[in-house]
């Protein structure tokens, strides 16, 4: 009977030892709950929620600890593992380029089209990028890795993880999450910065409606912007060449069901797969750094940035325009590519001053520049630094 | 002549198609060895001729059924054995063969030997016995003992001596940190590399732009005319700065909703003449059909209220 106990005890030791709880460790516990805030700030407060609640769901998965040295083949980072079989989206950088040919296939370019000055916005915002790039170098990090950071003003999730994922792998999961979470703080970071760098008096310049656009020009766009873009930056062509892809699927109007199949059921499906498995790859040990901190810092610091330069760009540009063609310089921070709640803030703040002034589908011109912007910004960077 | 287009449209597909793939699978000769006294060791522990292939594409391609020779006139000397599931080369990867005249060992020894005491060729040639690639090692290369001759960098056209031979390796060592190194001591703020990238992101977008700005024009020309020509077809006069001031300055909602009403009644035979008076009210609400694009987008984060 004592041999049985003795069995039983050493076999209950045994599982206990198998347990997370023998496993967690503070860093468990603060991402465990930097998880539940992300699940807090998407369920409770509407933030984002089809980008934070898969991450913050994602986070508690790769935060739940065990006994990496039993070869149970369940964590992110267990080769052959199911979760280290979907993350490979995130490290081979295929997810991204799927994520693009849906934002393709929903994207209307028609505002961009018909008042294509407004494209110079969307690069001026790129501003964010390079002034992350130079303060992250001067905070000690690598080239590559301060490339991979200064992504993040692009504002753009796909573009940042699969930069990330070829300059600075081993950041990927902290700068993923710092894009992430920072488009979902657009409506926060944004607007004070708009405020700070415009006049009342700008604030209430109406725009020019824009003109109506013919299909064959919506056609068009696609094939000489992936041409223009390609040719000059080939680096960016898995992002570019997907998202003009999808776009002419779009506008070709004779691909209609793989138009909806792209906007629809892909994206819907590579972004649980991103969002899950871009969470899991936070676990503590990997992410709890001092590294990750800073990046969190630079990736406001890029936001602001970004906003400001699209701003200010305006400004400038309406020096040499004339009147009644003039920019609203609210619309200068929908530049970054956070299509479209940039240009939502666009238009909620350009509301607060005029309540018939709006701004929205001017401000989507910028906003669908920053996509091809970004891309393009990617596209440089991996030229240079990979 | 659509069947002649069409027709055209295949073969040029088929070319290209073609044409990349030739690109993609591209074999060369990267290194020699003549005179292998004690350096690389085959598998049966002899120190014998050795060539080096080097796969110089990113794509996996399969050298089984090309063939290697030491002779210009039979191309077809040495054929590599198809179905060696070593002969497949996976993207930038390296394959020794040794020129030890003893194709019953294997696969990689080949039934002609390389001789120090000349000048030595050896061709690759593809499974129909066309050529994709040669080198040639000079005679005092060849003499040269445990030195090899080969490409300076793996796959470059700069041809020299290796004093250190690296068979199954690259010639050069890429420095991995080179870039990076580079980019801080040249430009260690980032304001070089921000400056030429934000260039290149405007000057890509502003040719966009230049691009849309023109063809805008010509569809907005176009349009005009069309409108002009289906006027004038039906007898009527039009001023042409009208339309040319309409495009600039943009037509306002009365004018648009009287000219839509208009068009309706013709096409609809409503009536020859109205004994109505149709009236246009602005609406007071702040509404235009932009504004009603606010309603497809998420709203504002809100505070939910308990209960």
């Amino acid at each position: 009977m004592e041999t049985f106990f003795t069995f039983l005890l050493e076999n209950l030791r045994e599982f206990m030892g198998y347990t997370s709880f023998a496993h967690i460790t503070v860093g468990h516990v603060v991402m465990i709950l930097v998880g539940l805030g992300f699940l807090y700030l998407g369920i409770a407060r509407d933030f984002e929620p089809m980008l934070l609640v898969p991450i913050g769901f994602g986070i508690l998965i790769g935060n739940i600890p065990f006994d990496e040295g039993k070869g149970l083949m369940i964590g992110i980072y267990e080769e052959g593992s199911v979760l280290n079989t979907l993350y490979a989206g995130v490290r081979q950088g295929w997810y991204p380029p799927l994520i693009f040919l849906g934002i393709g296939a929903m994207t209307d370019f028609s505002a961009l089209i018909s008042n294509p000055k407004l494209m110079l916005i969307g690069a001026a915002a790129q501003g964010g990028i390079f002034g992350a790039y130079i303060i992250a170098l001067q905070m000690g990090f690598e080239p590559n890795q301060a490339g991979a950071i200064g992504i993040i003003g692009g504002a753009d999730g796909p573009t940042a993880i699969f930069l990330s994922g070829k300059l600075a792998p081993n950041l990927l999961g902290a700068i993923a999450i710092a894009a992430y979470s920072y488009m979902a703080l657009v409506p926060v970071i944004q607007p004070p910065v708009m405020r700070a760098f415009t006049t009342k008096k700008e604030r209430l310049i109406r725009m020019k409606p824009p003109r109506a656009v013919s299909q064959t020009e919506k056609i068009i766009f696609p094939i000489i912007g992936l041409l223009l873009t390609t040719l000059i930056v080939p680096s960016g062509l898995p992002l570019l060449g997907m998202l003009f892809f999808g776009n002419i699927l779009k506008e070709s109007g004779v691909t209609r069901r793989l138009a909806e199949t792209a906007r629809g059921p892909l994206i819907d499906t590579i972004t649980i797969l991103l969002g899950l498995t871009v969470g899991a790859s936070t676990q503590a040990t990997e992410f709890l750094t001092l590294n990750s901190i800073k990046i969190f810092g630079l990736g406001a610091l890029s936001f602001v940035i970004a906003t400001a330069c699209g701003v200010l760009f305006v400004k400038f540009f309406n020096l040499f325009l004339k009147k009644g063609n003039k920019i609203n310089p609210l619309i200068g921070n929908a530049g970054v590519s956070a299509v479209p709640d940039s240009a939502r803030i666009s238009q909620i703040i350009g509301l607060e001053y005029d309540k018939t002034n709006y701004l929205l589908m001017h401000a989507m011109g910028p906003n669908v520049a920053g996509v091809i912007g970004s891309a393009v910004a990617a596209g440089i960077l991996l030229g240079f630094l990979y | 002549m659509k069947v002649l287009i069409k027709g055209l449209s295949l073969f040029l597909f088929t070319f290209l198609s073609v044409c990349t793939y030739a690109q993609v699978s591209k074999l060369q000769v990267n290194e020699i060895m003549v005179n292998n006294k004690t350096n690389y060791v085959d598998h049966y522990g002899q120190n014998t001729p050795w060539i080096e292939i080097y796969n110089n594409s990113a794509a996996s391609t399969n050298i089984g059924g090309c063939y290697l020779s030491d002779d210009p006139k039979n191309l077809r000397k040495y054929i590599i054995t198809k179905g060696d599931r070593n002969t497949l080369m996976g993207p930038g990867q390296f394959l020794i063969f040794w020129a030890d005249d003893n194709h019953t060992r294997g696969t990689f020894h080949v039934n002609f030997r390389l001789d120090p005491t000349r000048e030595n060729t050896v061709y690759l040639a593809d499974a129909s016995g066309n050529l994709i690639d040669k080198l040639t090692v000079p005679a005092n290369a060849s003499a040269l003992e445990d030195i090899s001759y080969g490409r300076i960098e793996d796959g470059g056209t700069e041809l020299g001596i290796l004093e250190k031979p690296t068979p199954n390796i690259n010639n050069k060592f890429p420095d991995q940190d080179a870039r990076n190194e580079s980019f801080k001591k040249n430009d260690p703020f980032g304001v070089g590399m921000s400056i030429i990238a934000i260039l290149v992101v405007f000057i890509a977008l502003i040719l966009l732009y230049i691009c849309f700005k023109y063809l805008g024009r010509f569809y907005i020309n176009r349009g005009n005319k069309k409108s002009v020509e289906a006027v004038e077809a039906k007898g009527g006069k039009v001023d042409e700065s009208i339309i040319r001031k309409k495009d600039r300055d943009g037509m306002s909602a009365e004018v648009c909703a009287a000219i839509a009403a208009a068009l309706y009644e013709i096409y609809n035979d409503v009536h020859d003449i109205e004994d109505t008076i149709l009236t246009i009210e602005k609406k007071a609400v702040s509404y235009s059909p932009w504004s009603s694009k606010i309603y497809g987008l998420r709203q504002m984060p809100q505070v939910k209220s308990k209960g």
